[in-house]
Formats: C-alpha cells, sequence, structure tokens
C-alpha cells in the first residue's frame, strides 16, 4: 500500500483531498506547490506522482518535441518523470526550483538523445563516490545558484560576447569548438568567454545573497 | 587529503551543457565522483541548462500558434500519466549502496562508475607494457572519434624527463601520485593533471604504490633531450 501525504498530515488535508479526488490542479490556491509534490513523491505518492506529470506533461513535451519527433518526444517525457520519480528524495531546494529540477532532467535527456549514448555521469550508487561534507565547505567556490528566478537579468549582465557563447552551449547545445566555427574566433576565446560568463553569473549571485533573497 | 586540482571552469561548464567530447567529459566525470565541489559545481551549471530550458519552454507557450503548438494539442495527456504510472509500477526497486562501501575499501574502487563502463573487470585490463615501468591500457570507445583515451600504470620512483605538449592533456590520478618538479605541484587520487601547448615539466612519481591515471591526450608529448623522444614514440606518448 503506498504511503500517502495524508499518513504524514502533509499538506493540509483538504487540499490534498481535494486534489486527489479531482486529478486535476484546477483551482491554484488550494493545490499544493510544486515543492510539496516533491517531497510527497519523495515518499512514493502515486497521487502526487500523477498531479506533477499533469502539471509538467504539457510544457515538457513542448520543450522536448522541439528536439525529438513526437513519439519520442512522448517517450522522453515519461522518462523524465520515471526519474523525478525516482530521484524525488534528492531534489534539494536551496539549489533550484523544483520546475527548473524537472527542466534540468528533461534537457539531459534530450541531450543524451541527441548524443545517441548517456553522456557520463557520476552514480551516486558509486563505492567510490567521495560523499559530500555535510556542511558545505565556506571555501567551496561554488554557489548555491537558485537560476529559475533569475536568469533573464543574470544573462543581461553579461557582455554580449560571453551571453552568446553561453547561449549556444546551453540553449542551442552547440560545442566550444562548434561556437568558435559559427563565430569566427578561435577555440580559445570561446573557452575564456564562457570562463569569464562563469564567474560573472557566480559573482551576480552572491550579490543578489545566494539562494534565498529572492 | 582534499583535492586541488580541479578541471577548468570552461571544462565544467562544457560538461554541465552536454555538448562536451566523451574523452573529457569522462575524465570530468571522475573527477567529479571523487570531489564534491565541482560535482556542486556541475549541478549549479546544469541548472542554468535547466532553467534556460524551462524559459524556452515558457516562450513557446506564449508565442505565436505554430508547429509547437501543432504538436502539443496532439499530445495526449491521460494516456502519458497511464503510461508513466505502469511504468513505475515495473521500476526495480533500487538498494542503496553506501560510499566507500564493500568492494571498495576506504577509498571505493580504483575505477570511478563512470569509467568502469568502458572497462573489464580489474584482473583482465590487458596492460601492454610500453617502457620499463609504465604500461598503458587502450580504451576502446564505439563510434569515438576525439582524442584517444588510455589508462596508464607507473612504477613508484619512476621519473619522466622535461618535456613539453602539442594538444591538451588531461592526466587524472586514481591511485598513487605524481610530483611535477616544474610547476611544484603534487596530484594524488583525484587530482586532475591539465597540460596544454604551453606547459614545460618534468614529473615523477612518488614512492610507495604504483600510480594509475586515465589519460586523454590530443597530441604526442615533445620531449627536450633525444632519447626522452625516441622513448616517449616507443610508449606512444
Amino acid at each position: 500500500m503506498p504511503k500517502t501525504s495524508l499518513e504524514s498530515g502533509w499538506p493540509p488535508a483538504l487540499a490534498f483531498q481535494q486534489f486527489r479526488r479531482r486529478g486535476t490542479l484546477e483551482h491554484r490556491v488550494t493545490s499544493p506547490t510544486d515543492r510539496e509534490l516533491l517531497m510527497a513523491i519523495a515518499r512514493q505518492d502515486r497521487a502526487a506522482f500523477e498531479a506533477l506529470c499533469r502539471r509538467f506533461g504539457h510544457r515538457l513535451f513542448g520543450f522536448l518535441v522541439c528536439r525529438a519527433p513526437n513519439q519520442e518526444a512522448e517517450e522522453l517525457v515519461q522518462e523524465v518523470m520515471l526519474t523525478v520519480w525516482t530521484r524525488a528524495a534528492s531534489y534539494n531546494p536551496a539549489l533550484a526550483a523544483p520546475s527548473t529540477w524537472i527542466f534540468t532532467i528533461a534537457r539531459n535527456k534530450a541531450i543524451d538523445r541527441a548524443r545517441k549514448r548517456m553522456r557520463p555521469q557520476v552514480d551516486p550508487h558509486d563505492p567510490s563516490l567521495v560523499p559530500s561534507p555535510a556542511v558545505p565547505n565556506p571555501d567551496q567556490h561554488v554557489v548555491m545558484m537558485e537560476w529559475g528566478h533569475h536568469i533573464d537579468a543574470a544573462m543581461r549582465e553579461l557582455p554580449e560576447p560571453q551571453r552568446v557563447v553561453v547561449n549556444a552551449a546551453y540553449a542551442e547545445d552547440r560545442s566550444m569548438r562548434e561556437i568558435a566555427e559559427q563565430q569566427g574566433v578561435p577555440v580559445g576565446t570561446v573557452k575564456s568567454r564562457m570562463r569569464l560568463a562563469m564567474k560573472s553569473l557566480r559573482l551576480y549571485f552572491q550579490r543578489q545573497g545566494g539562494p534565498d533573497a529572492h | 587529503m582534499p583535492i586541488e586540482h580541479h578541471p577548468l571552469p570552461e571544462h565544467l561548464a562544457e560538461y554541465a551543457a552536454g555538448v562536451g567530447e566523451i574523452g573529457v567529459d569522462l575524465v570530468v566525470a571522475c573527477h567529479a565522483t571523487l570531489c564534491p565541489t565541482c560535482r556542486a559545481e556541475i549541478e549549479a551549471m546544469e541548472q542554468l541548462g535547466g532553467a534556460m530550458a524551462e524559459r524556452g519552454a515558457n516562450e513557446h507557450r506564449a508565442g505565436p500558434p505554430g508547429s509547437v503548438e501543432a504538436a502539443t494539442s496532439s499530445f495526449d495527456m491521460d494516456a502519458l500519466v497511464g503510461k508513466t504510472l505502469r511504468a513505475v509500477d515495473r521500476l526495480p526497486v533500487q538498494v542503496p549502496v553506501q560510499a566507500g562501501g564493500p568492494g571498495g575499501g576506504v577509498l571505493g574502487p580504483v575505477f570511478p562508475a563512470p569509467l568502469r563502463a568502458y572497462l573489464p573487470a580489474p584482473s583482465d585490463i590487458a596492460w601492454r607494457r610500453v617502457l620499463p615501468g609504465a604500461a598503458r591500457f587502450d580504451l576502446e570507445v564505439p563510434g569515438h572519434r576525439g582524442p584517444p583515451m588510455h589508462l596508464k600504470k607507473l612504477q613508484p620512483g619512476l621519473r619522466i624527463p622535461q618535456h613539453g605538449h602539442r594538444g591538451q592533456e588531461f592526466d587524472l590520478v586514481l591511485q598513487g601520485g605524481i610530483k611535477d618538479h616544474t610547476r611544484a605541484r603534487v596530484f594524488d587520487r583525484g587530482d586532475l593533471s591539465y597540460a596544454d601547448a604551453s606547459t614545460e615539466h618534468a614529473l615523477s612519481i612518488l614512492p610507495g604504490e604504483e600510480c594509475i591515471t586515465f589519460s586523454v591526450a590530443e597530441a604526442s608529448v615533445e620531449a627536450s633531450h633525444w632519447l626522452a623522444r625516441m622513448l616517449y614514440r616507443k610508449a606512444g606518448w
């Protein structure tokens, strides 16, 4: 018998019963948030999972159908949602909004499909894995970035050549070599623009005060 | 000992964007297995891609009618939900394995999982002796046309004379250690030694255990001394 959010007392029972009964989330005021749904999915709640599928299905399909034929795009949406089901427990709200996290999974699936092979990836179950420290290292150079709320403003801060490189790599899936050919500049120039762009984006988020600033 | 030598930001960014070449991607994925700092950095960069994908999806929805709208109008949500829920029922139960757990010892297996996918069992690796104290194993990746990838096994104390590079070279230390005498650096497990055309250095293998590296090299090295040049050519470096 799968656990439900009702057993844990979360989200408010009335709202949750309402969306379970309807199977849709027309009334946003009483609907659980994406984050609440993810937390319920982490506890293997099928109703929450179905609700999240319905909430994101169309948008994910709209993104994926630009990169794959209809039927494959549908299969990819299913793969994305299955990944959400299996990895919901690892979702870190300090790092990304739920929608950004889900679209990150979708983007990675689309890339793997385009490459016709899985990108080598860290396996969280690898016995070789060196676990992350319980308390983040203060010297750690990464800033926990909540891109979703700031992406446009952050990108506008970049000088045009850097913005072009970031867009080409992250929105058009172009390699540094391809970007260099497209721009008619050496690969080294593209790399240094990418390096500077990442530094600028990091500084932007530091100025915003990290993920809790919005 | 904490990892001190990391991939360059552009290599992490290229990996996170999913547009990297398999060899460097493997180096980055193996390094990230051993380095929580770079793992977090990659995760943050991947979220950038996710945010851009989400923005693109929202723009399509808000934009004028077109092919995307036509395709999404035929999308059958009920069928998708039904199929996905049935697929959830068929998923195998995952048993979490503890990091550094059975079979791994304190450091875990020498080869991180991304690399193990391309290797036989460690006892079946057909090391080819290329020089006294040095052996290599070439990785075969079907369809791969980028820089060659190989493992190197080097005896403790081995000295590698002064040499330069004609292209980028990535050496990820998986066991033992390397001392770079020219740049005054020590590379231990998880550290990445990166060299390019501007790098000239002399190395030695740290005493103790054999050093194993996963290496990706765009071009052969260029030794300063004629004898070293001959040896490197023989070793295929």
